[in-house]
């Protein structure tokens, strides 16, 4: 089966950079309904209040050793600030998104794993935070990001 | 303000403030400014109000007064974090404000070639955003929102919980505009419309345009000279030697009809009068017990102009019919009834204003006849004197334009038209102006106001737009609820109900152990006495409060049962005096009254209480509450003076209010409400 790599997309312009190398995990993201709740002086049951939930927020996590991969993911970023982007990921899930955090991480590597020339020393462990603003596709349409 | 449904209420109730019953609000502003034209006087319900003339003024049909004038439309303000809206009635003398926080960045939507995105646009809300200056490098590119939040512009906020149940809770302008960088946020500063009495002067515009300053507001009736008019006496009949003419003869003999074996017999009296404007008549009856009505038969005026009914052109010759019935038997419509009459000299209401031409015909007809043994048997009508006073305008009353009032609280009204109000709750203070009163330019609009306070137990405020969309806001003057009777309708709230417990507290530094008022001069044999140093006999009373521990019976003076409940020893003999002089009281009762309402004030500021509870855009100031705490073990009616409103949207989303207030029933104040209302009582009786 051929590999299907992540996939950013300006939706500007429509250019958009496909993964050098897909990200390795995925920490857990979902939904949470705030409710809060005081006792009232009666003692007697609870006053609740419900606020807007939570937002919808995609924690990835990954490595790399292209150096090229973690230079277009800080255009990305960059790109970010002004804009919300399209992500897509491997398995079609595709998300309106805002990058809100990149923290890339030289690791030391051995000699036998290099595979970029131009980093023969090191490879990179990154994290990536994106808020989602629009659910396009996917398991989760129909819900309010 | 505007109705607050019961879903509202039921869904606060029920404290289960989720899914579709969770806090909400709108925010939204409109650019504009209060103008000012000549105008008829038309309120936001349609109706037209008449509260008295400026003198001499040619706009008396059209009234100068302000207006709210819009620029553009309606604009939610977007990413409102959260809102703040309160009101004291001390603190704030009842003007209100609100605060609104806002996020200042925008997603706008925008679309590419792949398809729909936002563009994150930070500071977008920003009034100064876009704008560069003479000179100053261009930076981004002004957008709708340029000066829109920094002033010019009326804010409206809605509460409620759901969407469907929003209720409007403030409107007002723009005052102060707070950014901050990384968060971006604006802060939002409004006051109510009350702002036209606080920051305005009495001067140019700002009041009658016709009108130099000094304002002067006088009562419409001393205004006028007043000439007694009458001639021409008719009757239904007469008894030989008492004819007609009697009546308009200063000092002659009195009219006596014929005798008649009913004494429901209607029998009248009618003089002529020349042109001019009436509104009053003096009648001295010959017998006691008569039941009268007054008729008026109007001729056109000079050049063939239609007499005048309250300002407003009828039909001439024909009797005046302002819809309050017809004379029993006679079957002319009248403008005015007593069901019974003295036999003594009275002046009285025509129950219209009627500016009438030459040979009108005024008519009192009698029922409830007499008997009148000096004249023989039978039962007969008789008066002693009828004649109409025709009004003349002071020359002064005219040159300077007086703002002539028939209630003391239409002042209230001239200021509040001013400012642009087209509703408004103005209770009648049920007093004529004494003195004229002036306003000079110095003083603010909000000056008038204070001044009509002043004469009595009267609160103003400025309530919750109503429901209709040009509410500005409905201004109140009224008499205090403090002292009422359990409203109807009065929200209660139980422990269940409340977030903190009442928070009770009693504080007897306003207490005294003698409330004294002294009034006019007086010689000792019309009740004047001195006071201590103060050796001028002026009228007095005495009140010593339910907490002095030596309460006395407000009608026979002497000390009431010390080991009652409504008796309270607080004070613990401190003896602090409270003297309050004013010359415009005229006897002992006026001063007792003086102090009974100043012991009020009194419990009022010592015992006062604060509690919190989820949300809601009631009660309103000056209202009731009823509260029930096991915690503190209050079971008390709270006299609302301030309130706190707070609603936070987002994650962390509250939706809270806090009220503070008097403890009305207390021992205290109970025992003065009894004093309150034996005093009215005893005046009423006479006793």
């Amino acid at each position: 089966m051929a590999r299907v790599p992540n996939r950013f997309t300006n939706p500007a312009n429509s250019d958009h950079y496909d993964w050098h190398v897909n990200h390795d995990a995925e920490d857990p993201s979902g939904k949470t309904r705030n409710i809060s709740r005081t006792a009232n002086t009666g003692g007697v049951g609870l006053v609740k209040q419900q606020s807007d939930d939570g937002p919808l927020i995609k924690h990835l996590s990954g490595t790399t050793p292209i150096r090229a991969q973690i230079q277009a993911f800080w255009q990305w970023y960059q790109l970010s600030r002004d804009q919300t982007i399209y992500f897509t990921d491997f398995d079609g899930q595709g998300y309106e998104v805002q990058i809100t955090s990149f923290l890339p991480q030289k690791i030391r590597k051995e000699p036998s794993q290099r595979k970029d020339p131009s980093a023969p020393w090191h490879y990179w462990k990154w994290t990536m935070e994106m808020e989602i603003y629009r659910i396009i596709s996917g398991d989760e349409a129909g819900v309010s990001p | 303000m505007a109705t607050v449904p019961q879903a509202f209420i039921d869904r606060w109730r029920t404290g289960h403030h989720v899914g579709p019953a969770k806090p909400r609000l709108l925010v939204r502003v409109q650019p504009g400014m209060v103008d000012r034209h000549f105008a008829p006087i038309t309120m936001l319900d349609g109706h037209h109000e008449f509260f008295g003339r400026v003198q001499g003024s040619k706009h008396q049909s059209a009234p100068w007064q302000g207006f709210w004038r819009s620029f553009g439309p309606w604009v939610d303000v977007p990413n409102v974090q959260e809102i703040t809206v309160e009101n004291d009635l001390s603190q704030q003398e009842g003007i209100g404000q609100a605060t609104v926080h806002i996020e200042n960045i925008i997603y706008r939507e925008l679309m590419g070639t792949a398809g729909l995105y936002h563009g994150v646009a930070r500071g977008y809300l920003a009034p100064w955003f876009g704008f560069a200056g003479l000179g100053r490098p261009g930076h981004d590119q002004p957008n709708e929102w340029l000066n829109v939040l920094n002033g010019g512009c009326r804010i409206k906020i809605w509460e409620g919980y759901g969407d469907d149940v929003l209720v409007p809770t403030f409107i007002g302008l723009i005052e102060d505009t707070d950014s901050t960088s990384s968060p971006d946020t604006i802060t939002v500063t409004a006051r109510s419309f009350g702002q036209m009495l606080t920051d305005q002067k009495c001067y140019g515009w700002n009041k009658a345009r016709e009108i130099r300053s000094p304002i002067v507001f006088a009562d419409r009736r001393r205004a006028d000279n007043e000439q007694p008019k009458g001639v021409g006496a008719q009757a239904t009949d007469y008894q030989r030697s008492h004819p007609p003419r009697n009546v308009t003869v200063k000092g002659a003999s009195y009219w006596a009809s014929l005798a008649s074996t009913d004494p429901n017999t209607v029998k009248h009296i009618q003089v002529h009068i020349p042109a001019g404007h009436y509104e009053t008549l003096y009648l001295f009856p010959r017998y006691p017990g008569m039941e009268a009505w007054v008729s008026i038969y109007a001729r056109k005026r000079a050049r063939g102009k239609p007499p005048l009914v309250n300002g407003v052109p009828v039909t001439d010759n024909a009797w005046v019919n302002i819809g309050a019935g017809n004379v029993p038997t006679e079957g002319q419509p009248f403008t005015n009834h007593w069901k019974s009459l003295t036999n003594k000299g009275i002046t009285l209401e025509l129950g219209c204003g009627i500016t009438v031409g030459d040979n009108t015909i005024v008519r009192i007809s009698f029922r409830k006849l007499h008997k009148a043994p000096e004249l023989g048997t039978g039962y007969r009508a008789g008066a002693s004197r009828l004649i109409v006073y025709r009004r003349v305008p002071k020359p002064e009353a005219k040159n300077n334009h007086w703002i002539l009032v028939d209630d003391l609280g239409d002042v209230v009204k001239w200021a509040l038209l001013w400012c642009g109000f087209k509703e408004w709750e103005v209770e009648p203070v049920g007093a004529r102006i004494k003195d004229n009163k002036v306003f000079h330019q110095g003083d603010d609009l909000i000056e008038i106001v204070k001044w009509a306070k002043s004469q009595g137990a009267f609160v103003f405020y400025i309530d919750a737009p109503s429901d209709h969309p040009d509410s500005l806001g409905v201004p109140v003057f009224r008499r205090t609820r403090a002292v009422e009777q359990p409203q109807a309708g009065m929200l209660e709230v139980r422990d269940t109900d409340l977030i903190t417990g009442l928070e009770p507290k009693f504080s007897k530094e306003t207490l005294t152990f003698t409330n004294t008022s002294r009034g006019k001069t007086a010689s000792r044999a019309q009740g004047g006495v001195t006071w201590g140093e103060d050796t001028t006999k002026r009228v007095q009373a005495v009140y010593f409060p339910p907490w002095s521990g030596a309460h006395r019976n407000i009608v026979s003076g002497q000390p009431e049962n010390p080991d009652g409940v409504f008796q309270t020893n607080r004070i613990a003999g401190v003896w602090r005096a409270e003297v309050h002089d004013d010359p415009n009281l005229q006897d002992a009762d006026d001063c007792m009254m003086a102090n009974i309402l100043i012991a009020i004030q009194q419990a009022l500021a010592a015992f006062t209480a604060q509690l919190e509870m989820p949300g809601i855009p009631l009660p309103a100031l000056d209202d009731q509450i009823s509260v029930i705490d096991t915690g503190t073990g209050m079971n008390t009616r709270l006299w609302i003076q301030g309130f706190h409103r707070n609603l936070r949207q987002g994650e962390t989303a509250e939706y809270k209010v806090t009220l503070n207030g008097s403890i009305l029933d207390s021992p205290d104040l109970q025992q003065i409400q009894f004093d309150y209302f034996e005093l009215v009582q005893t005046v009423l009786t006479g006793e």
